[in-house]
């Protein structure tokens, strides 16, 4: 019998896998290793001190669930092994502090990413997925689009996924934030599929999604969309942006690894080398240069010298709509560029984190609760009906325009 | 300030009305693959391509009182609002060229249903992801149980919207 890896783990206890296979050859890779140097939640540890987990630790407990998920569904074992393949890959596209790079420094998304990570030739993980008798092509397949049967993909990216059981309770632990903390083992238990490959809850389920759900809500207001954390990232994409801007003038000289960045050639070996601390190093480095935007963004980023902010509900937000002008004006007026020094983060944004909304509009974002998927669960639970997603905007401004803003925006 | 609601308010504008936001879904997801500035991320769901950003989006326009939305034979429908033609009305959400190319989608797609939006944007879709032909037919055969005549008429259907030729 082949020996087994056993890793601890601070919220699966332990996770094993055999020491010669396949689990343990991609994990043993450098695309792989590097997620021990992306954190999990970004920027959040500005918010939460302990929240510095990875998304290598996030990875294996997904990894983990699907392991279990597929014992308890009676998967036919390839298939089986596939998911937890895929569970384990789901992230490797990540790039440090993913949702502030993607759209400052890298074009593509983390999904694409990911499908070219699994796939490159140059890589390691296609070539262990072919040694061990798997099509690359198929497992970015599962995590990205979609495979037979259906509810492989519904249970890697879906309201009730293997990545949000594991990242909830991992995010809420590290956080020290005990809203997260759901009773996981009862929905797993719970979770069938119906003939047709779709995914339902049964009865006896309901209560621990409802939970779930709730836990969702909490740690989306308190974590994921925490005005501090956000404020945090906001100045980060502005660094970027200012360095970006600098580079193509011509005045400013990036790294020799952070180079091709700002270059729009990143091939995938330049992406998979950068971790958190090369864009913290950029940061720092920053301080001391003589653009003074540049020089005060990245001053404020290491002294926590963050701008303000404030929260206006989408329903209440006719005075931010039609004072928006008036608002960058009195900003501009105070010597900040307002390219640099505001910002408005929109709730539609944090969709990755987003939670569960009752009475789905869309098909995709239901939860099905009887086999023929004739009823959802908000249909049933009447306090999921007092769950609304947050609906707001957030701006972030100079703390000398305080006054002002509020004044314009109430 | 509010460039991606200004978006989706031209595109209503543009369709005088949108009826389904599976229609909704697939005609942005379209607009985009075709160029179109739209930044909403699409993934892979039951229903082919689907931006969870873009859902959101819909019903903050409205709770911001820039679109209506009604609901009519289990179908919500969208409209513009006075407010939401304030909102557009400088025309500055696309460059001209952009314009241009969405009045032209448009006009290819408009009349299209959501069956059949929901068939070729998933075919293209998969097709984007390197799905093999044959691959492509017999996972679309099997998740949505379409027929190989479904598929192929998805297939001309893609063929004549003339933006993605070039």
């Amino acid at each position: 019998m082949n020996k087994e890896r056993i890793i601890r783990d601070s919220v699966h206890s332990f996770i094993s896998f055999e020491k010669n296979g396949l689990i343990n050859d991609l994990i043993d890779t450098d695309v792989f290793q590097r997620l021990k140097n992306i954190r999990q939640l970004g920027l959040s540890y500005f918010t939460y001190p302990n929240a510095q987990h990875t998304r290598f630790s996030h990875s294996l407990g997904s990894f983990w669930l699907a392991k279990r998920v597929g014992k308890k569904f009676s998967m036919d074992e390839e298939d089986s092994k596939k998911f937890s393949i895929a569970a384990l890959l789901h992230d490797i596209g990540h790039s440090p502090f993913s949702h502030v790079l993607e759209g400052e420094l890298i074009d593509d998304n983390h999904t694409e990413l990911t499908k070219k990570i699994i796939e490159s030739e140059e890589l390691k993980i296609s070539e262990n997925l072919e040694k061990h008798g798997y099509d690359p092509e198929e497992i970015s397949r599962i995590i990205i689009s979609g495979t037979m049967p259906k509810y492989l993909h519904n249970l890697i990216s879906s309201q009730l996924d293997v990545d949000r059981f594991d990242y909830l309770l991992r995010d809420s632990i590290f956080t020290g934030n005990i809203h997260g903390r759901y009773d996981i083992e009862r929905i797993l238990h719970k979770l069938k599929s119906n003939e047709n490959n779709e995914l339902f809850v049964e009865k006896g389920g309901w209560s621990a999604v409802e939970h779930y759900l709730v836990c969702r809500y909490q740690m989306y207001k308190q974590v994921y969309n925490h005005s501090t954390t956000l404020s945090v990232e906001e100045l980060l994409k502005k660094i970027l942006k200012r360095t970006n801007y600098l580079y193509s003038n011509a005045s400013f000289v990036p790294s020799k690894i952070m180079k091709p960045y700002f270059e729009n050639e990143l091939s995938i070996d330049d992406f998979t080398k950068i971790s958190d601390a090369n864009i913290l190093n950029l940061v720092k480095e920053s301080k001391n240069e003589d653009d003074e935007i540049l020089s005060d963004l990245s001053a404020r980023f290491l002294e926590r010298n963050l701008l303000k902010s404030e929260t206006i509900k989408k329903k209440n937000s006719s005075n931010l709509f039609d004072n928006k002008e008036e608002i960058l004006k009195g900003i501009e007026e105070r010597d900040f560029d307002t390219d640099y020094y505001f910002s408005k983060v929109d709730s539609t944004e944090k969709e990755a984190y987003k939670p569960y909304s009752p009475n789905p509009k869309d098909e995709e974002e239901a939860i099905y609760i009887s086999p023929d998927l004739s009823k959802e669960i908000s249909e049933e639970i009447e306090s999921l009906k007092e769950i609304s997603t947050p609906s707001e905007f957030k701006i972030f401004f100079p703390e000398q325009c305080r006054e002002e803003v509020r004044e314009l925006i109430n | 300030m509010f460039e991606s609601y200004e978006k989706i308010c031209t595109l209503v504008k543009k369709m005088e009305g949108i009826r389904g936001r599976k229609k909704f879904q697939k005609i942005v997801y379209l607009a985009k693959e075709s160029g179109i500035s739209f930044n909403e991320d699409f993934e892979w769901n039951n229903f082919g391509p689907f931006s969870r950003e873009l859902a959101s989006e819909i019903d903050s326009a409205k709770e911001m009182n820039l679109l209506s939305e009604s609901k009519s034979q289990g179908e919500y429908e969208y409209e513009l609002t006075e407010k939401g033609e304030e909102l557009i009305q400088r025309d500055e959400a696309f460059n001209p060229t952009q314009l241009e190319n969405l009045g032209r989608l448009i006009s290819e797609i408009k009349d299209l249903d959501s069956q059949e939006l929901e068939k070729i944007s998933s075919i293209k879709y998969l097709k984007n992801q390197g799905y093999k032909e044959n691959y492509m037919k017999n996972f679309l055969k099997s998740t949505k149980d379409y027929t190989e005549d479904q598929i192929n008429e998805g297939e001309y259907l893609l063929r004549d919207i003339s933006i993605f030729d070039q």
